[in-house]
């Protein structure tokens, strides 16, 4: 009579390796019908719920592959990344490296960053929320403390660059949209900001530069350092409207001196 | 007054998912309350939680789990504990509550509803989890029993007296799922009535009814039809032994329209007060 541990571990392997099955098999009634069958229930329903949470997750991907294609891969993703959550939600985020490294997929050299693409989109979808932050705070900065100011990106905002356009595919691949627009992968790459407003996630394209300062503030850099990636793209590049802007529209939401790593103080 | 309002009436309820979520909030549909899968509020911010709060303003909730995996041979996930106690602080349900299976071993979840073999081994081990679960979460939880498709050759302890056990040591309450006795009452040739008769009737803390579908033989539990006449009629036996009892329709495959819900939860609420009139 096998342990719980050992029934659960050998059920579980079964799931993912049919030559597993026999193992699994002989601890089980079959009462009309095999036990292999009766297992193979299980396994289909979980494949079956793996499968519906990156389809959840990867709509353009399923739209670009067709359904077959995409449950084709899904199949020989689902054993390889093992689930670590009772959260379906935290289920799926390799994917898009899974599309790049498969060999059926290497006609579509886009589909990896699409699909990295959506996993940001549902990433922001459940991030937290928080409020902007009063443009007030930034002229309490005293001018000598501002190149060591750090500032924090809105947690629904995720940063994402390719070399295709993956702005126009996932955009002509949105329910409600007609298939047939063609899109030329040679047009060029895209700097994306993934971000969200009254719950929706939205994607903005960006500029070289203020993709560079989005990014060094994301990394936690000082204002100095994200200035210097940002005129690195665009000399000219202006960075008080860029900040008022992205102040305003929430994606900034917060600073703090870096140099004493607190948030910073009105001036006394 | 606030904790009376929010404890979960002992009326019919339905599923709330995101496709109702701004019909429900427009109409607010005369309905006892809601019940939502816990984990699809794990998250930190956004839409789920956003119209979970605005729901919750209006209705008692309930928050049903699938991911803790009572009946798992190892320790239960810490994390996912947490996050459930900072959604029960954050939407203050009248009930919550987990399934009697396990999901998740060897460090891999599986994400399915599995079936345990009913041995004393198994039963100390979900009595365990179950203490533990309702330790840190300092309230009772109810615990479902789930349909099967098999059953293991080693179980030593009948389903329903397995069930009515974990009840009776920890102290839980069971969320008597109708339907999943009926279907595997089906699937493995015993009698649902027994099954019933084991439960004792003041542990009962809610019941779930939903559909099933066919498949080679077997009724496959997928939450995606309306309630079938057997197990209406199962459930009116049940309600009759228990008393009225919070009573979820769920549907979560094929979801359809709210009103059509809304309709089964009628049903749901007509037998409750015919029961409750003739004990009256």
């Amino acid at each position: 009579m096998p342990s719980l541990r050992e029934l659960q571990a050998a059920f579980a392997a079964a799931v993912f390796d049919a030559d597993l099955v026999p193992g699994v098999a002989a601890a089980i009634q079959g009462h009309g019908m095999a036990a292999e069958a009766r297992h193979g229930i299980y396994r289909n329903n979980v494949f079956h719920n793996y499968r519906e949470a990156l389809r959840d997750v990867y709509p353009v991907v399923e739209r670009l592959v067709g359904e077959e294609f995409f449950g084709f891969a899904a199949e020989r993703y689902i054993p390889l990344q093992p689930s670590h959550h009772g959260n379906l939600h935290c289920f799926g985020g390799a994917f898009g490296d899974f599309l790049d490294a498969f060999p059926p997929a290497a006609g579509l050299p886009y589909l990896g960053d699409v699909a990295r693409l959506e996993w940001l989109v549902h990433e922001s979808f459940h991030a937290a929320d928080h409020p902007a932050m009063a443009l007030d705070r930034l002229a309490a900065v005293p001018p000598e403390g501002l190149p060591l100011l750090t500032f924090t990106l809105h947690p629904a905002c995720r940063l994402i660059e390719s070399r295709f356009p993956i702005h126009r595919i996932w955009q002509a691949n949105q329910p409600g949209n007609v298939a047939g627009e063609t899109i030329d992968l040679g047009a060029g790459g895209v700097r994306l900001l993934v971000r969200r407003r009254d719950y929706a996630v939205e994607l903005e394209s960006l500029e070289a530069a203020e993709f560079a300062l989005l990014r060094a503030f994301a990394a936690g850099r000082p204002l100095c350092d994200a200035l210097q990636a940002a005129q690195a793209e665009a000399p000219d590049f202006s960075l008080e409207s860029a900040l008022l802007r992205r102040i305003g529209d929430a994606v900034v939401v917060d600073c703090a001196d870096s140099g004493r790593d607190e948030n910073v103080k009105v001036r006394r | 007054m606030e904790g009376q309002k929010r404890a979960v009436p002992a009326r019919a309820g339905v599923g709330l998912r995101a496709p109702h979520y701004r019909e429900v909030l427009a109409t607010r549909p005369d309905v006892g309350w809601f019940e939502v899968h816990s984990e699809n509020y794990f998250g930190d911010g956004g839409q789920p939680l956003h119209f979970l709060e605005r729901v919750r303003a209006h209705y008692p909730i309930s928050l049903h789990g699938v991911g803790m995996s009572l009946g798992t041979a190892e320790a239960l996930d810490g994390e996912h504990l947490r996050r459930l106690k900072a959604l029960i602080e954050r939407v203050e349900p009248g009930l919550v509550s987990e399934h009697l299976c396990w999901s998740a071993i060897g460090g891999r979840h599986l994400n399915d509803l599995l079936p345990l073999p009913y041995t004393e081994e198994a039963l100390a081990v979900v009595c365990a989890h179950v203490d533990e679960v309702q330790d840190f979460l300092g309230r009772q939880i109810l615990v479902e029993n789930v349909s099967s498709y098999l059953r293991f050759s080693h179980s030593t302890i009948d389903e329903w007296n397995f069930v009515a056990e974990v009840a009776a040591r920890t102290g839980c309450g069971i969320l008597l799922d109708v339907n999943n006795i009926y279907v595997s009452a089906c699937n493995h040739g015993f009698d649902a009535r027994r099954y019933l008769r084991a439960i004792a009737p003041g542990s009962v803390g809610e019941i779930h009814l939903a559909g099933f579908d066919r498949l080679d033989g077997l009724l496959i539990d997928t939450h995606g039809n309306r309630v079938c006449a057997d197990v209406w009629q199962l459930y009116r036996e049940a309600v009759e032994r228990c008393g009225p009892v919070p009573t979820l329709i769920e549907w979560d495959t094929d979801l359809p329209a709210l009103a059509v819900l809304l309709d089964e939860a009628a049903i749901a609420q007509n037998i409750l007060e015919e029961c409750h009139a003739l004990a009256a």
